[in-house]
């Protein structure tokens, strides 16, 4: 069982902006990773971009909510936005395949780091595909895809489907 | 041991992680003597690695146990509320619902989802008849609002099986006390149902949408203050209120009107208007004070004929129309709207140029004169368009009095920027042709020029206008499309 915290290509991940003599900046995760960023793939962080333009931190800005291994997701999602030549096209299918990896528990960190760092693309796609694990999926399988443990006995589960008895009109009681 | 060496990586955020634990278990933490977390944390991570290896030592530990937690069974139910909301209105009212019956932690999560809408994808009713799919829909509508917490920001009732009942006044009622931004009503069939006095004092809205109501503001009301986009689709409105609405909005950016009665005259006072859209029968529209209007999209749809014209006065439509658009970018002449401006005089182009507007769209009768002219003056007013559609509007009328010679008006005129053009429904008559040629002639960096004729007959002679014509663009290609 692998760390969660990895970065996802393996550790010290340099993005590859590093690079470019384009101008950057640091992004310190909660954990102490720093990465380097350019400022325009930055700046598609609505907070970044604020944080940018309140010039705190002298060109390194922390983000002590966020750890490494997410930041450096967020930081791959972020380049692919910011590439010049990328269509859109290419950012939805990189959208696809960013997120399709995922397991439940990174879905959940990307989720509260793009909710964090304000980039609404990400935290639309992130939340959306969160919710497409439950979309017409039985109860049982979306406890068992997100880990949710029922603590109801069989008979509340009844009185709650008799309370909303509308909500699960037309439900397909072995959808899965 | 392997995991050894892995855990002098790791140890670090481990211990990170064993304080957020300690912490969230309101376990008192001094933070300062970082040995003993890493000790934690080792010991922590080897259990981590033995419960993979060995079920049965899992099924002794309590599960109270941080040990559990640390390989974080179940993230999702505890991400902030904010969040889970944000999930959930991603999901359709009853899905979203549903979600009670996964854990006691859900039993009530949806209820502080801060947007309901009720439509016919959020909730499905089925019952034998219309009275009971309607009692059904209203008790659910009910239930609902009873249950919920915490903040509405967008409500939305549109769904078809649901007429104007009285009902929906409690609802707005219930709304107008709170701080509802978004509202959204859309009543598919029936009677118009009139709104209740309450929804005037909604003054968080920011969007309001309304199908087929019958609005009626109180005489004290004063407009919505916080207002940005008004779409009213189906409606009856008296002349006064309506204009009075309109007026009492100062943030309205975007107006949608189609298809409304009571009143005739479109007077829009809106200083920060930058979107409208307008489809209806009217008699006339005239702006005051709004220079920031970027998009307009307007049909009249009704032919006022030529006799009314002449009442208008001297000024003319066009005139009168764009004198308060210095702004505008894009422009769609719908249905017989050409026909309105076409009414008084019409100038050679108008006395300030729309250097702004890109697009533009005319639907014309090519056989009218008057709309031959009047699009003429719009096109020589237009030196920066860089995409035009002209749609032919064939009548059943003989061809107007003097057809004949319109020809001298197409003096050249330089259009630098046009790259773009679509001609849709036209059938090979003169004045098609001579607007065809004019543009091909004036247009030095066309691109494509689309024709696409309205039947099949005279396509030919079409086709051999077409290739005969000049053309200031080396590059422009003539896209000739079937009917």
């Amino acid at each position: 069982m692998a760390p969660k915290n990895k970065n996802p290509n393996g550790e010290n991940v340099v993005p590859e902006v590093q690079q470019k003599k384009t101008q950057a900046l640091i992004l310190k995760s909660s954990d102490g990773e720093e990465f380097s960023i350019s400022k325009s793939a930055a700046g598609l962080s609505v907070a970044i971009k604020n944080m940018m333009e309140d010039d705190c931190a002298g060109g390194v800005i922390p983000l002590p909510l966020v750890d490494g291994g997410t930041l450096a997701r967020v930081i791959t999602y972020l380049n692919k936005h910011a590439e010049d030549g990328a269509s859109d096209e290419d950012k939805r299918k990189f959208d696809e395949e960013f997120l399709s990896g995922m397991e439940v528990d990174v879905l959940c960190d990307v989720a509260l780091a793009g909710n964090y760092l304000d980039i609404r693309g990400l935290f639309h796609d992130v939340c959306q595909r969160i919710v497409n694990g439950m979309k017409n999926k039985s109860v049982e399988w979306v406890r068992k895809t997100f880990r949710i443990e029922s603590d109801f006995t069989a008979e509340e589960e009844e009185q709650i489907k008799k309370e909303y008895a509308w909500a699960w009109e037309g439900v397909d009681s072995d959808a899965d | 041991m392997k995991s050894y060496e892995k855990l002098e990586r790791v140890e670090l955020r481990l211990a990170e992680k064993l304080k957020q634990l300690l912490v969230t278990c309101n376990l008192c933490f001094d933070g300062s003597d970082v040995a003993i977390l890493s000790s934690c944390a080792f010991v922590l991570y080897e259990l981590r690695v033995t419960d993979t290896q060995m079920p049965v030592l899992k099924q002794r530990e309590p599960p109270e146990l941080p040990c559990n937690l640390i390989v974080e069974v179940d993230r999702i139910s505890n991400l902030p509320g904010h969040i889970i909301d944000k999930i959930l209105s991603h999901l359709s009212l009853r899905d979203a619902v549903r979600t009670s019956i996964l854990s006691t932690k859900w039993r009530y999560k949806w209820v502080t989802l801060p947007y309901l809408v009720f439509d016919n994808q959020s909730v499905l009713v089925s019952a034998p008849d219309q009275t009971l799919v309607k009692n059904k829909l209203v008790s659910i509508v009910d239930h609902v609002l009873l249950l919920h917490t915490g903040p509405i920001h967008k409500f939305k009732l549109s769904h078809r099986d649901l007429q104007g009942v009285s009902d929906i006044d409690r609802w707005i009622l219930f709304l107008s006390r709170g701080s509802v931004k978004e509202f959204i009503l859309e009543i598919w069939k029936g009677h118009r149902y009139r709104l209740p006095s309450s929804i005037y004092s909604c003054q968080k809205l920011i969007h309001l949408e309304l199908f087929n109501c019958l609005l009626k503001p109180p005489s004290n009301f004063n407009g919505f203050r916080s207002l940005k986009s008004l779409d009213l689709q189906h409606i009856t409105m008296d002349q006064l209120a309506f204009e009075h609405m309109i007026s009492s909005c100062p943030l309205l950016e975007r107006l949608t009107l189609m298809n409304f009665d009571g009143f005739t005259l479109l007077n829009i006072h809106a200083p920060n208007l930058l979107f409208f859209d307008v489809g209806g029968v009217f008699e006339d529209v005239s702006f005051r004070d709004t220079f920031h209007l970027a998009v307009v999209s307007i049909g009249l749809y009704v032919n006022t004929g030529n006799e009314r014209n002449l009442a208008f006065g001297s000024t003319g439509n066009l005139i009168k129309f764009f004198a308060c658009l210095p702004h505008i970018q894009r422009l769609e002449v719908q249905s017989f709207f050409l026909k309105y401006l076409a009414a008084g005089t019409i100038p050679g182009k108008l006395p300030k140029p729309c250097v702004d507007l890109s697009f533009l769209s005319i639907r014309i009768n090519f056989n009218d004169i008057e709309e031959n002219l009047a699009a003429l003056c719009l096109l020589r007013s237009c030196p920066n368009l860089q995409e035009l559609e002209m749609l032919a509007r064939t009548e059943d009328q003989a061809p107007s009095r003097a057809a004949t010679n319109i020809a001298e008006n197409f003096q050249s005129f330089p259009f630098n920027q046009l790259r773009i053009i679509k001609i849709v429904g036209v059938s090979g008559i003169r004045q098609e042709l001579y607007f065809i040629n004019f543009l091909l002639a004036n247009t030095p960096i066309l691109e494509r020029m689309t024709v696409k004729p309205g039947s099949m007959d005279g396509g030919w002679e079409l086709v051999k206008e077409l290739l005969r014509f000049r053309r200031a663009s080396m590059h422009a290609e003539i896209i000739y499309l079937d009917p």
